[in-house]
């Protein structure tokens, strides 16, 4: 009966554990993506923008890393942490057309990073 | 090259916590579940060693997830007997006083030769000494040999073998038994059947031999 207990125990932490690790990790994700979005979206496309949505994503990104890689494939990470390194010199460049590049691709990153946890099949 | 080390480590004391809750003490008698158990945590031991860029949780949250199903699928089959005949199947008489249970032998898609086999390796070659063959749900045949046939046959010095299996006459053990196919003839007409009807006719050396027909 001690095994039983311990196994309900363990069961039950993990599933709240993993649903609550999965609503975290898709948050923060849709965050970084609507920050990206948010930028595709906006027509005042500028040097200011630029660097505002740059440093925004890479603070959120890099303040949850350690959070995400417990969760999302390392190789994601990897990926997310180029393109942003990418959009940073893009931004510090000027140019807006490899930036919004590199801003689609990083949205596209985050959906597939997301889907990796969240999908069943 | 230290994270496959660590990873491992954490593996090897995962698992053998893991068989241990189980409470695997003949890991040689698996029941279904105690297999698909141990198959799927030795395959997704593997997953994180050979690949680092996997987080070890993708390992270890299934694995501790299939003990706990391992051990709440253990203890519901001991508080019901339901649960228990779904999980693990019941045990079934395959041979009773010496004659084979072909519906169960179907059921259980057994052949004559895995009867011979479980029977064999008890050291009982004569299915009159059978008083009751169990499979047991482990896949395990048990055999409770008859103490009355057991003193009552004349052995022979060959022992039986069989010599019809599944209506097919079988050569060589016709040679080692020493019977000829004429003798074998002149059985199944003194007997009134065909070599097609037989499901098994056992004979040894002395030409003592059993027949099992098959159930029409």
């Amino acid at each position: 009966m001690k095994h039983l207990y311990i196994c309900l125990l363990l069961f039950i932490t993990i599933v709240i554990t993993g649903l609550i690790a999965d609503r975290y990790i898709k948050k923060e994700l849709n965050i970084i993506s609507a920050d990206v979005h948010s930028f595709i979206d906006n027509s005042d496309y500028n040097d200011k923008n630029m660097h505002i949505t740059t440093e925004a994503i890479k603070k959120r990104f890099y303040d949850k890393k350690n959070m995400l890689l417990l969760f999302i494939n390392k190789e994601h990470i990897q990926e997310i942490e180029k393109t942003i390194s990418l959009m940073e010199n893009a931004a510090y460049n000027t140019d807006i057309d490899e930036y919004q590049i590199l801003s689609i691709e990083l949205y596209y990153l985050c959906r597939h990073a997301k889907s990796d946890i969240s999908d069943f099949i | 090259m230290i994270s496959v080390i660590l990873r491992t480590t954490v593996m090897f004391i995962l698992v053998m916590f893991s068989l241990r809750m189980m409470g695997k003490k003949n890991l040689g008698e698996f029941q279904p579940s105690d297999l698909v158990s141990t198959m799927l945590i030795s395959n997704l031991t593997s997953i994180v060693i050979e690949a680092p860029e996997l987080p070890v949780l993708y390992s270890i949250v299934p694995i501790i997830l299939i003990m706990s199903y391992e051990v709440f699928t253990s203890v519901a089959v001991r508080k019901s007997e339901n649960i228990a005949r779904i999980s693990q199947g019941k045990s079934m008489v395959l041979v009773n006083n010496g004659i084979i249970d072909q519906k169960v032998m179907s059921d259980l898609r057994f052949t004559v030769k895995d009867v011979l086999e479980a029977m064999r390796s008890k050291d009982i070659f004569y299915l009159e000494e059978v008083k009751i063959a169990i499979v047991e749900t482990t896949g395990a045949v048990n055999i409770y040999p008859d103490p009355n046939a057991q003193s009552n046959i004349k052995k022979a010095t060959i022992p039986p073998f069989d010599v019809i299996s599944d209506g097919k006459l079988k050569t060589e053990n016709l040679k080692i038994t020493g019977i000829t196919e004429e003798k074998i003839s002149k059985i199944l007409t003194k007997e009134k059947t065909e070599l097609s009807n037989v499901l098994l006719m056992l004979a040894d050396g002395d030409g003592q031999y059993n027949i099992t027909l098959k159930d029409s």
